[in-house]
């Protein structure tokens, strides 16, 4: 008798294959890789940018913003190179970055200056390497470690991927790396699970005893709407163990309008991102404690205790939002996005520094060997302190292939303290840093910053 | 092929326009806006010149207690932009703050927060010169002097998020 044989058994599907999601704000929009081989697919990413302010500084410098970095310069913002490596069901990434995002991105992690051993200098280049494994369990399991991409904030890190070249803060003011493991399960081809153990806050290094949680939720139910929800719970102060931080981000992508036969508008989507967070401890608390100007430096404490009116605990709380619409027209090949947003963050402890004689904390030395002089009046940092901004822009993108994206976008910040670079720069008074710095001199932040920015991405 | 490289054209053509014309629409150099003393020629508007700390250009237009450059116009009145005035919106309190030590500059800063009407703190003849006199060297160096600034407790990270951080008057200011 021959044995009996029951149905084949059917493999899961692959998560988020059942649609086309390229249509996204922060995902791939190419359909398939040209680099790809049985056992290795690769990547290779140029970002060049160049941005006008109306400012004009004479330092050339952009202050505020993790994706541009030079004003009136073609800057080689991003160079990456590597790839996917996989093998049964063993994988690695590898994207090396050269750029100034190298420089841009881990300025703004002060745990390297815990210890020894230059951790930036040894990261820096790295931009994504992790390694794990694959299980074939439900629509599929993989355990990996190394430092990975944050999701936090919609935009990718790579800003082929994105709809606007330069995010609004609620993206710019998060994280775009973690450094830990990350488990990704996918109960089914709609859902994923993603829970983090991590050194910190896009952190290469750990701050104080314990590390950070996190997690990801990402939920595609068709192919026209995806949401996803980020949490994070760390300890990311200097010397505050006892200060935790929490944070939401939420977002949901939604494109209401498809006509493949239309070729003269062809898509219409909207993205909206909504993020509360929090510190409380050691000094600050989420809501409910005070808020003070610079003018009140000195005159005032962020105690543990409710002692009195200006000693008592300091309001550290980021909250924000960022909307977006985008129009795609000729078959996809021109797109029209228009958005922006707005960040409340008492004690500033998501505000990236600005850097140079504004930088609150110690500079390195120039590539040339020459020593920052240390800041006299740097930004002002101190929990309690004020900061609410918001921007608008808008900007088309010329994508002739999927390969290549022409950028060209106006945008429009504003800040209710002095925070952007003015005409007068954060350098010195001609804006080298080879020129002496008279005593007292102060860096030229203004409330305000409209510029245009055009670049050129391309990858493959 | 051919009408997607005129479209191709016809958007990097826009794009270019849209950079250079937004590239000519500079805003600086009116009363009171920061300009560059070491420029070959002077950037403010007509009528103005690149005044205040005394080097380059603005040696012929000094701001008494002033640490940066304006374009202010020549002579200046009471009634004109604060960053031409004598102390410079800020700068005397700067000053003081960078270098406790200059007790000129202290006591200016003092008058000026103190005083109702500005014109009654004395500016000495030579005041012009002060905070030039000053000026750091330790830009030029990457001398073992900047290192050992850059390592001390007050430019620390931990400095700088204490509350109790001195407050200083300036463009930095909330």
């Amino acid at each position: 008798m021959p044995p009996q044989v029951g149905p084949p058994e059917e493999a899961a599907s692959e998560p988020f294959a059942f649609g086309d999601f390229t249509w996204l704000n922060g995902a791939n929009r190419q359909h398939s890789s040209m680099l790809d081989s049985p056992l290795f697919t690769g990547s290779v990413l140029l970002d060049v940018n160049y941005t006008e302010s109306k400012a004009h500084p004479i330092d050339n410098t952009v202050v505020g913003s993790t994706a541009l970095s030079r004003n009136q310069e073609i800057t080689l913002a991003f160079m990456g190179f590597g790839g996917d490596l996989h093998y049964k069901n063993a994988r690695l990434r590898i994207l090396m970055q050269y750029g100034l995002r190298a420089e841009l991105v881990p300025r703004n992690d002060y745990s390297s200056f815990r210890g020894q051993f230059d951790l930036q200098d040894s990261l820096r280049y790295i931009s994504e390497a992790y390694g794990g494994y694959h299980w074939d369990a439900m629509h599929g399991i993989n355990f990996d470690a190394g430092i990975f991409m944050s999701y936090v904030g919609l935009f990718s890190y790579d800003n082929f991927e994105n709809w606007m070249y330069l995010a609004s803060y609620t993206s710019d003011n998060t994280p775009w790396f973690f450094n830990g493991f990350r488990l990704q399960l996918f109960p089914s081809d709609k859902f994923k699970f993603e829970p983090w153990l991590i050194n910190g806050w896009q952190t290469y290094g750990v701050f104080n005893e314990m590390p950070g949680f996190g997690y990801q939720l990402l939920w595609r139910p068709v192919e026209q709407l995806a949401l996803i929800s980020n949490g994070y719970l760390g300890w990311d102060n200097q010397d505050a163990p006892g200060q935790w931080r929490f944070h939401s981000d939420d977002s949901a992508l939604l494109r209401y309008y498809q006509d493949r036969t239309n070729h003269i508008f062809s898509k219409a989507a909207l993205s909206v991102t909504f993020d509360i967070g929090g510190e409380q401890g050691d000094g600050v608390t989420v809501f409910g404690g005070q808020i003070q100007p610079q003018s009140m430096a000195g005159k005032y404490t962020c105690n543990t205790q409710n002692v009195s009116a200006n000693n008592r605990p300091c309001d550290a709380n980021f909250v924000s939002w960022m909307a977006y619409n985008r129009f795609w027209f000729f078959d996809d090949i021109l797109a029209f996005t228009f958005g922006g947003g707005m960040m409340h963050n008492p004690s500033r402890y998501l505000v990236l520094d600005p850097s140079g004689q504004a930088s609150p904390i110690p500079q390195p030395t120039s590539i040339q060997g020459v020593q920052y002089v240390p800041a006299t009046t740097p930004y002002w940092t101190a929990p309690g302190s004020t900061f609410d901004a918001w921007d608008y822009e808008f900007g088309f993108q010329y994508m002739p292939v999927e390969q290549v994206t022409y950028d060209l976008e106006f945008n429009h910040r504003q800040a209710s303290v002095p925070y952007f670079n003015g005409h007068g720069g954060v350098t010195s008074p001609d804006g080298y840093i080879t020129t002496s710095i008279p005593t007292g001199w102060r860096p030229d932040l203004i409330k305000g910053d409209t510029r245009i920015i055009g670049a050129l991405l391309v990858r493959f | 092929m051919l009408p997607r490289f005129g479209f191709g054209l016809a958007v990097s053509l826009v794009a270019l326009a849209a950079l250079a014309l937004y590239g000519g629409c500079y805003a600086e150099g009116a009363a009171g806006d920061r300009c560059n003393p070491l420029r070959s020629s002077d950037e403010c508007n007509s009528g103005l010149h690149c005044s205040g700390n005394p080097i380059g250009i603005s040696v012929a237009y000094p701001i008494p207690y002033c640490p940066e450059n304006y374009c202010c116009p020549d002579p200046v009145t009471a009634s004109d932009n604060p960053n031409c005035q004598p102390g410079c919106n800020g700068g005397a309190a700067a000053i003081c703050a960078a270098a406790s030590t200059d007790t000129e500059a202290c006591d200016y800063a003092a008058c000026l927060a103190d005083a109702s009407d500005p014109s009654t703190c004395p500016v000495p003849s030579d005041a012009s010169t002060s905070s030039d006199a000053e000026a750091t060297d330790t830009s030029t160096t990457a001398s073992e002097a900047g290192a050992d600034v850059v390592s001390s407790p007050e430019a620390s990270p931990e400095a700088s998020t204490s509350p109790e951080a001195a407050a200083v008057d300036g463009s930095t200011q909330d």
